[in-house]
């Protein structure tokens, strides 16, 4: 009886349905594209999760499993793709001064995007009175000191910020996917082969080229498959997702109006202020683009990490899109650490926002300037993983010198709202490149004119397979 | 030919899964109620409260058991018999205080004493959450006991090792 008792068979239960939708979207797949077996997918997770909701999400503990090990994998490729494919493009380039034309445009649309966050965030703050008779801080001083000083040292100063964006040792800054360190190394690689390759001729230093485009063609070979399993990982952390929402949904609704400004500002800012910049700027179909990115917005959306989408978006811009590849591994990379306006931009002002209003802080114009200019700085540099929105928060609070004890009353809605300010972060990047790669020349107008995916996976695999 | 095969291998697959789920949905059935009455079982097991080890593992075990329950099927409302357990807990505390105050007015070894109060201390705290001392009848005898015997003899809360004490003296 005790081993009947010590397993946890509502969980193997929940396996097994999940295993029988899995076998559901395969069929699925044969018939419809990936943009509609991921959709279906995240409403299967949905489903799943809200019936097998539970305390400690303990009857979705191996369901949650398979999204994790998703998530690490892909992750781990991250790393390898940046550097390969940064090496690679770069050396085709031929030119430092191309690279450095690539590099300042992709900065600057990534902080004129993270600067639209700030201003839409502050404006939604302000329409909506964000809560002048809320609650949720009374029990502030109930936060205990340990906790505080904990959350404390997660803040980082500017002057530490910037310098942990340069490598200080090449294996950690790979093993930690410190990304700017990473493309700052691999673009070294590049320019230095350049430099070898005009001064001393190109057969001197051909064969690390070919090691690297031989390396690069087994990364994406591997990118491949494990990106035909996204509607299946989708489905996995939606329900993981859900699961852990509505186990605690009291606390939720106690703060659903911030949860839902939340939403609708990191909503917004990513399909019509990035729509606007899409067509203006990029001259694209907003609609088109959209559809076109749709798997890597999903998977930020379901993942709720930047640098684990990083793989997925590059694959969207480059074969469906049409950006180059030297834009798209330089450009959506360098989004995961600079800009993020979602974690960065749209989470900690809203949080202030609603501190100030609730509390009813004397705030004046200088203040929110303050803040705006504060946050832009902050969003320079943040690491692309979960959580960075909490670390971003209570820098933000710290330098604003408001009690870091208010972010740690709000961190129930940190998982519901992580995945809306990551689905952001991944648009905006994609977005930034879409539009570095125009005015660079480097957007293939006859990738994005391409039909999405006639081609169903069965037909893809049997291509793969010859 | 290789279609045909493939589509015979997925209805395979998807019988088995069926299979494996209404499997599994059975045996969770089975074992929740199997957890209640194995519950139940040890807290009928208990019997006439002693202050021994033996009846405090039977209480340990039930207590274990009870907790085990899964909360989020609310199978702890399940458990008929769940007031023994509260009074169990209850009477043991008692006993264990009693032994204490019996030892005291027997003009036992004060290390002994200190001993049996400690002893009376520690279950309290790990029977009775806050507030509910007002079920332990003896419980002012503990704090005498304890005021008694602490060095100084001023504030009993001092050396009982109780994580909260002063907040529940104030309760009683």
């Amino acid at each position: 009886m005790d081993f009947l008792l010590s397993i946890n068979w509502i969980a193997l239960f929940a396996l097994s349905i999940v295993s029988l939708l899995f076998v559901l979207l395969h069929l699925l797949s044969k018939k419809t594209n990936r943009t509609i077996t991921t959709l279906i997918a995240l409403v299967f997770g949905a489903i799943v999760g809200i019936v097998f909701a539970s305390e400690n999400n303990s009857y979705l503990v191996w369901v949650g499993l398979i999204g994790d090990i998703y998530v690490n994998v892909i992750t781990a490729l991250a790393a390898p793709i940046i550097i390969v494919s940064i090496i690679s493009s770069f050396v085709s380039l031929k030119s430092k001064q191309a690279v450095r034309s690539i590099g300042t445009r992709s900065v600057f649309w990534l902080l004129a995007s993270a600067a639209g966050a700030i201003v839409l965030s502050l404006a939604a703050g302000s329409v909506f009175g964000l809560w002048e008779k809320s609650t949720v801080f009374d029990g502030i001083a109930s936060v205990s000191d340990s906790t505080v000083e904990a959350y404390g040292d997660l803040k980082q100063s500017f002057d530490e910020t910037l310098l942990g964006l340069f490598p200080s040792n090449i294996i950690s800054d790979i093993a930690n996917n410190n990304i700017v360190a990473i493309i700052i190394i691999a673009a070294a690689i590049a320019l230095a082969y350049i430099g070898v390759s005009s001064s001393e001729g190109e057969e001197k230093v051909v064969s690390f080229k070919n090691l690297v485009e031989t390396t690069k063609k087994i990364i994406f070979k591997i990118l491949k498959v494990i990106i035909d399993f996204t509607p299946y990982a989708v489905l996995c952390l939606i329900a993981s997702s859900a699961a852990a929402i509505f186990s605690d949904i009291d606390t939720i609704l106690q703060l659903l109006l911030l949860v839902g400004i939340i939403y609708a500002v990191a909503f917004f800012h990513a399909y019509i202020f990035n729509g606007v910049l899409i067509k203006f700027a990029a001259k694209l179909n907003p609609v088109k683009f959209f559809k076109k990115i749709f798997s890597a917005q999903a998977t930020a959306f379901t993942t709720q990490s930047s640098i684990g989408t990083l793989p997925v978006t590059i694959d969207a811009l480059e074969n469906k899109v049409g950006v180059s590849e030297e834009v798209a591994n330089f450009t959506a990379p360098l989004g995961t650490t600079i800009g993020m306006p979602g974690c960065t931009c749209v989470w900690p002002v809203l949080l202030v926002m609603f501190f100030v209003n609730a509390t009813g802080l004397d705030w004046g114009v200088s203040n929110y300037i303050l803040l705006a200019v504060v946050t832009l700085v902050l969003s320079l540099g943040s690491a692309g993983v979960p959580g960075i929105a909490i670390v971003s928060s209570v820098a933000v609070f710290s330098a604003l010198d408001l009690p870091i004890a208010a972010v740690v009353l709000l961190i129930p809605i940190n998982t519901i709202s992580d995945m809306a300010r990551t689905l952001n972060n991944a648009t905006c990047a994609a977005v930034s490149a879409a539009i570095v790669a125009r005015k660079e020349g480097q957007l293939d107008d006859s990738v994005f004119n391409q039909e999405e995916e006639n081609k169903t996976w069965q037909t893809k695999q049997k291509q793969v397979q010859q | 030919m290789a279609d045909k095969t493939k589509t015979s291998t997925a209805i395979k697959f998807t019988i088995i899964l069926l299979i494996l789920a209404v499997v599994f949905l059975v045996l969770s059935i089975v074992s929740a109620n199997l957890s209640v009455s194995r519950t139940v079982n040890a807290i009928d097991t208990i019997g006439t409260v002693e202050f021994s080890n033996d009846s405090k593992g039977k209480i340990d075990l039930a207590l274990k058991y009870y907790g085990e329950l899964d909360t989020n099927l609310s199978l702890q409302s399940k458990v008929t018999n769940a007031d023994e357990l509260t009074a169990a807990k209850f009477e043991y505390v008692r006993l264990a205080i009693k032994n204490a105050y019996l030892a005291d007015k027997n003009g036992g070894d004060e290390a002994t004493i200190k001993e049996y109060i400690e002893l009376a201390r520690k279950s309290f705290d790990e029977y009775c959450s806050t507030g509910k001392c007002k079920n332990v009848s003896n419980y002012d005898d503990l704090t005498s006991l304890e005021s008694k015997y602490s060095d100084g003899g001023a504030d009993a809360s001092q050396n009982t090792g109780s994580p909260e004490p002063a907040e529940e003296i104030e309760l009683c």
